[in-house]
């Protein structure tokens, strides 16, 4: 009797004629040699197929490695200048720049005062006006 | 023939001329000693400003406190000012030398008016500018001291008026401690200003003297002899630091902020120039046209004020 043999893994992976697939099917219902040989053909396939994916590194395969180009808009060189001096122009004047000469009415009143009593338009409302001015000695 | 009789009415009608002028009025005034008590009051813009001071004349300075206040004294005269706190320390204002200012020459009395004020002899006086009623001062006949005195806005209205309500010239007390200031801000006389910020006159108001404030700013004092006020110009803009609330006045392409006290203003706006700030005692009107004479609020680009900012 002759076996399926290599007959087999052509049924499995379905590479078989429809009058070989037939041939095949008359031989398996009356060789039990032949159908053992099919259910452990099938099984180690199916242990195969259940095993998980392994990336084998080009290097190990002799292969260049590939070389990843980004797709991204290049952008201009005079914008990207300009951005970062505007930055930098921001962080420096907020860490230098004082916020303008601080003055209270006291830093003109009291000059006020201290000249004004040089003049001859000199009088003590003058001089009651100049602190009263600040606040200091209002009611 | 016929002229004898007009000549007769026209000195009849002739108002009487007063052998005092102005000046004399107030420099007898500043010399006069005594003690009182004052209430100041005026109508602002802003709203009513007033303030009940006590005042001593001695020796040619004049000594202010406040029953109200924080028991600060001020003492002025003499080109110095000093403020004395009520744990005795004393800070002063000093000013290293003044030009000698015009005189109250703008101002003429158009009419003096003998009476009694608080039961002492006194003469009151009208004073004009330009033809403009611009005070009403009722001096002491015995000291010469200033008893009362209401200064008028545009159209004789009354702006500030200060009054003695209590005045005794027999005892002029001592009210300073007598202590070294501690702290002594001597203003010097500077001839780096610019010119087109702190003009030579403004609506007859005359730069007497600049002083230098700091690195760049200049103080300058102006005066017509009666009215003065003080400039402060600035490369940087100006900040005003004070709890008290600012008024804010459009004008040109910016503003004014503004605070009016009893008697005196105080104005700080930006310019094209830079920063100002004016503290005077002009009566709002006069302001006005002063202000209208100065550089006027602009807002400069974002990059002109860093560039001020940073470089002045």
């Amino acid at each position: 009797m002759i076996h399926l043999g290599e007959l087999l893994s052509a049924h499995l992976d379905g590479e078989l004629s429809p009058a070989e697939r037939d041939r095949v099917a008359e031989h398996l219902e009356e060789c039990d040699r032949c159908r053992d040989e099919l259910e452990e053909l099938a099984a180690a396939r199916a242990a195969v197929r259940s095993l998980p994916l392994v990336e084998v590194p080009a290097a190990a395969l002799g292969l260049p490695e590939p070389v990843v180009v980004p797709l991204t808009r290049r952008k201009s060189v005079w914008a990207g200048m300009a951005a970062a001096a505007a930055a930098i122009s921001i962080v420096v004047a907020s860490v230098l720049a004082p916020d303008g000469t601080a003055v209270t009415p006291q830093d003109l009143s009291d000059p006020f005062g201290a000249r004004v009593s040089l003049d001859p338009g000199f009088t003590p409302t003058k001089v009651a006006q100049v602190r009263v001015a600040t606040g200091e000695f209002a009611e | 023939m016929r002229k004898a009789p007009l000549l007769v009415v026209m000195v009849l009608l002739t108002p009487v001329i007063t052998a005092a002028d102005l000046s004399d009025y107030l420099e007898r005034s500043t010399t006069a000693e005594f003690q009182g008590d004052q209430i100041v009051t005026c109508a602002t813009p802003d709203g009513v400003r007033d303030a009940v001071l006590q005042i001593v004349g001695r020796d040619g300075s004049l000594v202010v406190t406040s029953p109200v206040g924080d028991g600060e004294s001020l003492s002025a005269g003499y080109g110095s000012l000093a403020v004395a706190g009520p744990d005795g320390s004393v800070r002063a204002t000093q000013v290293a030398s003044a030009t000698d200012g015009p005189g109250p020459d703008r101002y003429s009395i158009v009419e003096t008016i003998p009476g009694v004020y608080l039961g002492r002899s006194a003469e009151t006086v009208v004073v004009e500018r330009d033809g403009e009623a611009r005070a009403r001062m009722t001096f002491d006949a015995e000291t010469g001291a200033l008893l009362r005195s209401i200064v008028f806005q545009a159209g004789q209205r009354v702006y500030c008026d200060a009054r003695m309500v209590s005045f005794d010239p027999s005892a002029p007390g001592i009210v300073t401690s007598g202590a070294e200031p501690e702290v002594v801000h001597v203003l010097e006389s500077t001839a780096e200003f610019d010119p087109r910020a702190l003009p030579d006159e403004v609506e007859g108001f005359v730069r007497l003297d600049q002083y230098r404030y700091d690195d760049s700013s200049v103080l300058a004092y102006y005066s017509d002899g009666f009215f003065a006020f003080t400039l402060l110009h600035s490369r940087r803009p100006v900040r005003l630091e004070t709890s008290e609330a600012l008024t804010r006045v459009e004008s040109g392409n910016g503003f004014y902020e503004r605070i009016y006290g009893p008697g005196t203003s105080l104005y700080v706006w930006e310019s094209r120039l830079g920063g100002l700030a004016m503290f005077g005692d002009l009566p709002p009107d006069l302001q006005d046209r002063v202000l209208a004479g100065l550089p006027e609020p602009d807002q400069p680009s974002i990059f002109i004020r860093w560039w001020r900012r940073i470089f002045g």
